[in-house]
Order: structure tokens, then C-alpha cells, then sequence
């Protein structure tokens, strides 16, 4: 005899993706594509989180509704929570505590463990969409040291520009140009950085020409996650 | 401008050196010295004595042929000295550093190990038994069975919201231990193969 058990109305979504209420590109890569996933993923948009106020404005007033969202998923089937955006570390301790599965909010939350990989007087340093943005406590909140070098590509021509003001066309080739270039800055400026992280999720389709162009080892939120949905009990999420 | 290739190295594609240990033990799939527990290719360096001399003495041969990581498919009782110039995955430390980040201050990850230490749940018997005098046989079902025993008592808890299966040779029983216990369950397998995600990054079409 075989017994199963239910609980949630929704099988088989181990991972539940918070989104921001966007409407830019999201091209296959970008966690937002259903498309990226080996497997199924469900989605909750937090109405009134656009980027410009989740990255800019620090989510300023958005707790609430990430914590109700995150509810949500996990009350669906969702076996893990995470998010579209790296920023989103500062509501990590309260996204956790709120629902009782693990959440994964940001791709930061990988620094600590990398660091203590890296060989001796190498740092993690980050690329970012917006490097005037991400403060001492965006690390802070997940353990990361809050010196961790950092470069953004809101100096070049595409990526920020789109994702921040939510754009409706976004040239891909522009795009990894702009997140291949700051990583190159950030490895001529800090020559110690012996792995990077890319903090935004839109950032993984260009992952693999970052590491091509640093031979750094390049952590983003799509192998991030997929280690979280590797360790994921799958009745749980009701099959 | 023609399509060109670099050399430079020996082997080409195998990006993560595994250091294992010279035993007999029958390895599952999901014990990391079984290649076919990764989905990419692994280039291990066996080592006759598992001591940190020999261990570096593997690792620079592994990286000079041209490994871009280096990994442990064992427990080992000392770190690598940090002068390679590749990262190392060494013990778990860093994997539970890893799972811990996704719970709240309140809960807590139960490690599942062979032997008492503190912070982790012994899980003695015959798969201990069997590690320790390096058998060519074990009881696979006998050994599942222990390992889902074992998690599901540690779920019991309610602050116990992950597990972490600290013992290689736990790896191909973790997806038992999951569903026995019906809360997240990562090991040495997984750790690696999220280790490795950072060699080479997924590739997705344009």
C-alpha cells in the first residue's frame, strides 16, 4: 500500500519566485521565464514593487506585501521561496520567519560560504544593476561582509537603463556588454576578487561570458536555485 | 574574425578535481567518488594516504593539468593551506553555512553524521560500520533504511526545518531522507554540483 499526503492544492512546485511588477524583457535565463527552469516554478508578482522602488528606494514599504506574497506561495505548494531581485536580501530574516519553508531572497546570500572557498587573500566582489544602491546593510542582512567590492552597470548603455525604468525593449548584446564590461572593472579595480556574484537575477543569461571574460567563477541566482530545488522534498509539494 | 581555440592545459571540460580516497567501499550514485552522481565530467586524483601533504601534492597536479576547482569526495580531518590559486570545496562547513542562510534565527539545520560531535546527530549502525572497516559490501536497503529512521526522527523536531547529510556515502540516500522527513535535505553531492555551477554557468538560448 502507497499512502500519499496532500495539504496544498498545487503539485510539483517546489520553487516559488516572488516577482516585482514589471514589464520589461525577460529573456530565457532571467528567472522570470518560465522557459529557464528544468523544472516548474511558480510565480507571485508583488503589486506595486517596481524595480525603481525595490533597488532605489530600498522596497521602502514593500515588506508587507513580500511577506503576504511569500505566504501565498507557500500556502499553494511551493516547497522554497526566493526572488527576481538581489536586493531583496534586506527582507530575508523576515520572509524566512514568516513562512516555514526556506527562502532564498538573494543571490548575496552565497558571499559567506564562497569566501571561506577562496584561496588565501582573495575576496567575492559583486556586479550589480545599480552600485550606488546596494548599501552595507543589503549585506549585512544575509552575513556578507559589508566591504565586499562591488561594480554596477549603471554607467553603461542598456541593462540598467531598461530594468530600472522599465523599459519595453531590451538589446541582449547591449546588455551583456554592459554586465561583462563592469565585471572586467571590477577585477582590474580589485585584482583580490577570486569569485563573482551577480547580484540581479536578470543578469544569469550573461553569467557564462562573464566567467569566459574574468576565469572567475561566476555564482548567479540560477544555479543558486537550482541547488535550492536539488535539496527539496518533492511530496511536500504534494505529488 | 575566424573561430579560434585556446590550449594551454592538458584535459579540457573536466572543471572540478575530486579528491578521493584509496578504499574498496561500493559507491552509489550520490556518493560524490561515483562519477555518474554529477552531470558534468570530474577528474579525480585517488589518494593512497588521505593526509594533507598528499592532498595538496594531488590538488596542484589536478589544477596544473588543468582543473579550474578543486573538491573532496570525503570527510577530511585537515583544509587544504589556501596557497592553490583555485577555490576548494573542502568540508561541509560551508554547505551548512549555505542552508542555514535560507531558515530563520529560530530554526535550525539537523546534521547527520556517523559519529557524535557536537551539532550533529549520530547516525551509527551498519552504514558506519561498513565506512569504517571499508567493506565491499553493504546492505543498501539496510542502510536506507537508517538514514530515513534517522531523518525522520531529527524532522520530528520542529525547529528542525533542513537537513545536511554530513557523510558522503549519505548522498545516495538523501532523496529518501527528504521524503521521509519531508523537509529540505542537501549533501556533498549537491554542494559540489552548486560549487560547479560557478565554472560554468548555465547557457541558455538567444
Amino acid at each position: 500500500m502507497t499512502v500519499v499526503t496532500g495539504g496544498t492544492p498545487l503539485g510539483g512546485t517546489g520553487i516559488g519566485i516572488l516577482m516585482l511588477e514589471t514589464r520589461f524583457p525577460r529573456v530565457v535565463g532571467d528567472m522570470g521565464n518560465g522557459d529557464t527552469w528544468p523544472f516548474p516554478v511558480i510565480y507571485e508578482v508583488v503589486r506595486g514593487a517596481s524595480p525603481d522602488r525595490v533597488v532605489r528606494r530600498r522596497a521602502a514599504g514593500l515588506d508587507g506585501a513580500f511577506v503576504a506574497a511569500a505566504r501565498r506561495l507557500a500556502a499553494n505548494g511551493a516547497a522554497a521561496v526566493t526572488t527576481v531581485c538581489g536586493f531583496l536580501s534586506l527582507f530575508q530574516g523576515e520572509l524566512a520567519a514568516a513562512v516555514d519553508v526556506p527562502v532564498a531572497s538573494s543571490t548575496l546570500m552565497q558571499i559567506p560560504s564562497l569566501e571561506r572557498m577562496l584561496p588565501d587573500g582573495r575576496r567575492v566582489g559583486v556586479v550589480t544593476v545599480s552600485r550606488g544602491s546596494l548599501g552595507e546593510d543589503h549585506f549585512a542582512a544575509v552575513g556578507a561582509r559589508t566591504d565586499t567590492p562591488v561594480e554596477g552597470t549603471e554607467g553603461g548603455r542598456e541593462l540598467t537603463r531598461v530594468l530600472l525604468g522599465d523599459e519595453l525593449r531590451l538589446d541582449v548584446a547591449a546588455a551583456e556588454a554592459d554586465v561583462v564590461d563592469a565585471a572586467n572593472r571590477l577585477c582590474a579595480r580589485r585584482p583580490d576578487v577570486g569569485a563573482i556574484v551577480l547580484e540581479c537575477a536578470n543578469m544569469a543569461p550573461y553569467a557564462a561570458a562573464v566567467r569566459r571574460a574574468t576565469d572567475r567563477p561566476v555564482f548567479d541566482i540560477y544555479g543558486f536555485v537550482s541547488w535550492v530545488h536539488s535539496g527539496l522534498p518533492q511530496s511536500s509539494a504534494g505529488t | 574574425m575566424g573561430a579560434h581555440a585556446d590550449g594551454g592545459r592538458n584535459f579540457y571540460g573536466s572543471r572540478l578535481g575530486l579528491l578521493a580516497r584509496r578504499t574498496v567501499l561500493p559507491r552509489l550514485v550520490g556518493d560524490p567518488a561515483n562519477a555518474l552522481s554529477f552531470p558534468f565530467p570530474v577528474r579525480y586524483a585517488v589518494l593512497d594516504r588521505a593526509d594533507r601533504s598528499n592532498a595538496m601534492s594531488a590538488a596542484r597536479r589536478l589544477v596544473d593539468e588543468g582543473a579550474e576547482a578543486i573538491g573532496f569526495a570525503f570527510n577530511s580531518d585537515f583544509e587544504l593551506d589556501g596557497t592553490l590559486r583555485v577555490p576548494v570545496a573542502g568540508n561541509l562547513s560551508a554547505a551548512l553555512d549555505l542552508v542555514a542562510a535560507m531558515l530563520p534565527a529560530t530554526a535550525r539545520v539537523a546534521t547527520l553524521a556517523f559519529d557524535p560531535a557536537p551539532g550533529r546527530t549520530a547516525v551509527p549502525g551498519h552504514l558506519a560500520d561498513a565506512v569504517g572497516r571499508d567493506s565491499r559490501s553493504f546492505d543498501i536497503d539496510l542502510a536506507r533504511a537508517e538514514i530515513v529512521a534517522a531523518a525522520a526522527e531529527a524532522a520530528a523536531d520542529p525547529s528542525v526545518r533542513a537537513l545536511l547529510l554530513w557523510e558522503p556515502e549519505m548522498g545516495p540516500f538523501a532523496r529518501d531522507a527528504a521524503e521521509a522527513a519531508g523537509i529540505a535535505t542537501y549533501d556533498r553531492v549537491r554542494f559540489l554540483r552548486w560549487f560547479h555551477s560557478g565554472l560554468a554557468p548555465g547557457t541558455f538560448p538567444r
